[in-house]
């Protein structure tokens, strides 16, 4: 196996937080980067199995970790995973609240329970276990808060309308919990990721209520998608996590309420 | 008619709840046996043998932490309740990998490793024999090594300590129960071909995964990594009649890859 053990000094070295969403990937990608980087990470995704692979994977190369497995759209658990992850590491030191839902394309005739799914998991569950955080990050002078939002966050979404109310909500959040909790040393900010390359892209590639794309090839959507931007691929989940990383680090220490987008110069 | 290498026989095995030792759970009761799926996960063991025996007349999940010398001896009478009859094999399978240097491990999670890695093993053991002296088939006790049992590699000092001491482990066993009928054995696997390995590359720093496998499986002489169903045939082929003059042998299942120096070409 190819292992270049280069001696670098760990960027995320001595703090323990949280990644949901992290079973696959871009979450999977930064909770196995910052236990790469020192970090003690909780694992938190709704499908267990695959985020105790995670899990076991960082703590089979020396690291820390542990999975936290179930549905963020509960707000016991979007709460409970916080104080789990204090329980069992002592403290938490930063939050990357990835998880969210690509909703649906539909606005006229849309059913009003889609618009509250569409709130709930992207920004009602982040909002839920920010607040949770905060108390801790408190007692502790410093934190460190990531959301992630998309370029249908800084632009209107043409696909799905919901998902930019969604994805433009937490740029609001971020910013606003920036003003409030700045001079307490807590950092809140965003990762704007265009086109990736996970297993939500087949949904964003052809929401389940889409006329136009219903029954065309998976492949050649994502293709076409992924074509749609100046470096004329999807990024890999590796450099959204990368982007990640750095908010999330002290690297990024003067960085607050900033939302970095990640797309390849889509939205520039 | 096509004869079950393991017809009738009753199989504990650790570790169970995912990959090999899973495989090998599935394989056993292909083969005609009775399984307990024991694993300190017991939800996942549950999901486990509710996947291999949905009617679960098959397989059993039992939790059990093998760290714990009173959870093996719990396991083993639990699984004796669900056979209603003495352990004809015995998977000791349960363990986990660590890397790193050593001196930058800390203690707590070193300990930890030796504690589920070789304790864990004796423990189990030591619950296990007395049921398996008992079995009226040859019985067969089998622990789970590593190509690092023979093999070291560095940044895996604990690991390769652990894996070591599983095969001495092996071998004062099988002298110690061979007069009452029983075989102890182990396997040793190199590192297997699944997602799991996958993930565990990307955790160790590999930046092109499919490259890494790929590496991987050329440095071995037959040019591929092991697999689950690798381990589970071996897991079998000890654990049945065809294995009854085998005794404290480590088999190793590496492609090669401990029999020398290889260069491909």
């Amino acid at each position: 196996m190819n292992e270049k053990d280069i001696e670098m000094s760990k960027r995320m070295a001595d703090r323990f937080g949280i990644v949901t969403a992290a079973a696959s990937g871009m979450g999977r990608a930064g909770a196995l980067r910052f236990a790469r980087e020192g970090a003690a990470v909780a694992v938190v995704d709704l499908d267990e199995a695959k985020a105790r692979e995670v899990a076991d994977a960082i703590t089979a190369a020396g690291g820390q970790a542990f999975a936290l497995a179930g549905n963020l759209m509960d707000e016991d658990f979007a709460r409970g995973i916080v104080q789990e992850t204090r329980k069992r590491f002592g403290r938490l030191d930063f939050l990357w609240a990835h998880a969210g839902h690509p909703s649906v394309s539909r606005v006229e005739g849309l059913d009003l329970r889609e618009f509250d799914v569409a709130m709930n998991l992207n920004v009602r569950a982040a909002f839920a276990s920010a607040i949770e955080a905060i108390p801790h990050m408190r007692e502790r002078g410093f934190g460190s808060v990531l959301f992630t939002s998309s370029t249908s966050g800084v632009i209107g979404s043409p696909f799905s309308p919901l998902y930019s109310v969604a994805k433009w909500g937490l740029i609001g959040l971020a910013r606003s919990l920036a003003k409030r909790y700045g001079p307490e040393g807590m950092r809140f900010n965003v990762v704007c990721p265009g086109t990736t390359d996970t297993p939500m892209l087949d949904v964003l590639v052809s929401r389940p209520d889409e006329e136009e794309t219903k029954g065309r090839n998976l492949d050649e959507l994502k293709r076409v998608r992924a074509a749609g931007n100046p470096m004329g691929r999807a990024a890999r989940p590796e450099e959204v996590a990368n982007a990640a990383l750095f908010l999330l680090s002290q690297e990024a220490s003067y960085v607050n309420g900033a939302s970095l987008l990640v797309d390849g110069g889509k939205t520039a | 008619m096509s004869t079950m290498q393991l017809q009738d026989h009753h199989a504990v095995v650790t570790g169970a709840a995912r990959g090999l030792g899973a495989a090998a759970a599935r394989r056993f009761v292909a083969e005609g046996a009775r399984v307990v799926i024991a694993d300190i996960d017991l939800d996942a063991a549950k999901r486990c043998a509710l996947d291999i025996d949905p009617g679960g007349e098959r397989a059993a999940a039992i939790a059990c932490d093998v760290a714990d010398p009173a959870a093996c001896e719990a396991l083993v009478e639990a699984s004796e309740a669900f056979f209603g009859a003495p352990v004809d094999v015995f998977l000791a399978h349960a363990g986990m990998g660590f890397a790193g240097a050593l001196a930058e491990a800390e203690p707590a999670r070193v300990r930890r490793v030796v504690e589920v890695n070789v304790l864990g093993a004796l423990f189990c053991a030591r619950a296990a024999l007395p049921s398996l002296a008992r079995s009226p088939r040859a019985a067969s006790l089998i622990f789970t090594s590593s190509l690092q049992g023979v093999m070291a590699r560095a940044q895996r000092s604990v690991y390769t300590a652990s894996k070591h001491a599983i095969v001495g482990l092996t071998k004062a066993l099988a002298l110690e129960a061979a007069p009452q009928g029983v075989r102890v054995n182990a396997i040793a696997p190199a590192s297997t071909d699944t997602p799991f390995l996958r993930t565990q590359l990307e955790a160790a720093g590999a930046q092109d995964i499919d490259r890494a496998v790929a590496q991987a499986a050329a440095a071995m002489p037959l040019g591929w990594l092991p697999t689950p169903e690798d381990f589970a045939d071996a897991a079998v082929f000890l654990a049945s009649p065809a294995a009854r003059s085998i005794t404290g042998h480590n088999l190793v299942i590496d492609c090669g890859a401990s029999a020398g120096i290889f260069r491909r070409g």
